[in-house]
């Protein structure tokens, strides 16, 4: 189980999210990423490109996400990400992630790129999000 | 020789419809932009057969292989980072467009540059498990 959080800013602009710690690796300082069963994949800021090239690997070829902030080419990679736990234990989990160099967006935690592959359950009266093996 | 290492030898047949290792490239990526696996690690597998030596389709084909299941990390737990969460709650709209990092509610950087602050957080010799990375979008 971790705390979740539901907003990082204030805001009429602002809807209520689900932002929960992830990392990339053991060493790795946790990263927020918003949980979004919609969305196909998991979609990491360009800035983690990097990070994730040196853990991830490449499905070679172009991807094409369609998001409501319109059409965004990118990469695919396949790596392992942890879910981060407060109470109980962490989870490694697989993960499918786009990369674009043009998303404006944040970290997205995607359904048949991570989550469709854990048990999940989210408490919102107190903002716990619990999670673990299938 | 027995029969299945002779088999093994056999060239592989044909392909009918005379695809190239870039058409079952091209189909996979069709696949993955429908927002789906399925079917796209098939395509690879039917690929390797005619063009074992081919890198992207055996890069492909490993990519693509089936999900490991989730698996649980003894003992590993993050530290209670609810200060850092309110700081983002209350001081968040003033560093749109920009990574920060917090430790214990403490803002220790902001940049729109990641590496700058993973750099920042480094410096500080913090424990990364006491230490958040956001991106205030």
């Amino acid at each position: 189980m971790a705390p979740y959080l539901d907003a990082d800013r204030e805001g009429a602009d602002r809807e209520p999210r689900i932002l929960v710690r992830i990392a990339l690796g053991p060493l790795e300082s946790p990263v927020l990423a918003l949980m979004d069963t919609a969305a196909p994949w998991c979609v990491f800021r360009p800035e983690m490109n990097t990070r994730l090239q040196k853990s991830f690997l490449l499905i070679p070829g172009q991807a094409i996400l369609g998001t409501r902030l319109g059409l965004f080419q990118g990469s695919l990679y396949r790596g392992h990400l942890r879910l981060l736990a407060e109470e109980g234990e962490s989870l490694n989990v697989e993960a499918t992630v786009f990369v674009s160099p043009d998303w404006p967006g944040p970290n997205f935690l995607g359904y048949q790129g991570l989550l469709q592959r854990i048990r999940f359950a989210v408490d919102p009266e107190n903002n716990h999000f619990y999670f673990g093996e299938i | 020789m027995g029969s299945a290492a002779a088999r093994k030898l056999d060239p592989p047949e044909p392909d009918p419809e005379e695809r190239t290792p870039e058409s079952f490239l091209e189909e996979i990526e069709e696949i993955l932009n429908s927002g789906t696996l399925k079917g796209a690690r098939e395509v690879a597998e039917q690929g390797l057969a005619l063009f074992p030596d081919h890198p992207d389709l055996k890069q492909a084909h490993h990519a693509l292989r089936p999900f490991e299941r989730a698996r649980v990390v003894p003992g590993y737990r993050v530290s209670d980072q609810s200060d850092s969460f309110d700081w983002l709650r209350k001081n968040g709209s003033k560093h749109r467009g920009q990574w920060v990092g917090l430790a214990h509610g403490q803002l220790i950087a902001a940049s729109e540059s990641f590496e700058q602050v993973v750099q920042a957080l480094r410096l500080q010799i913090l424990d990364p498990r006491d230490t958040l990375l956001h991106f205030i979008d």
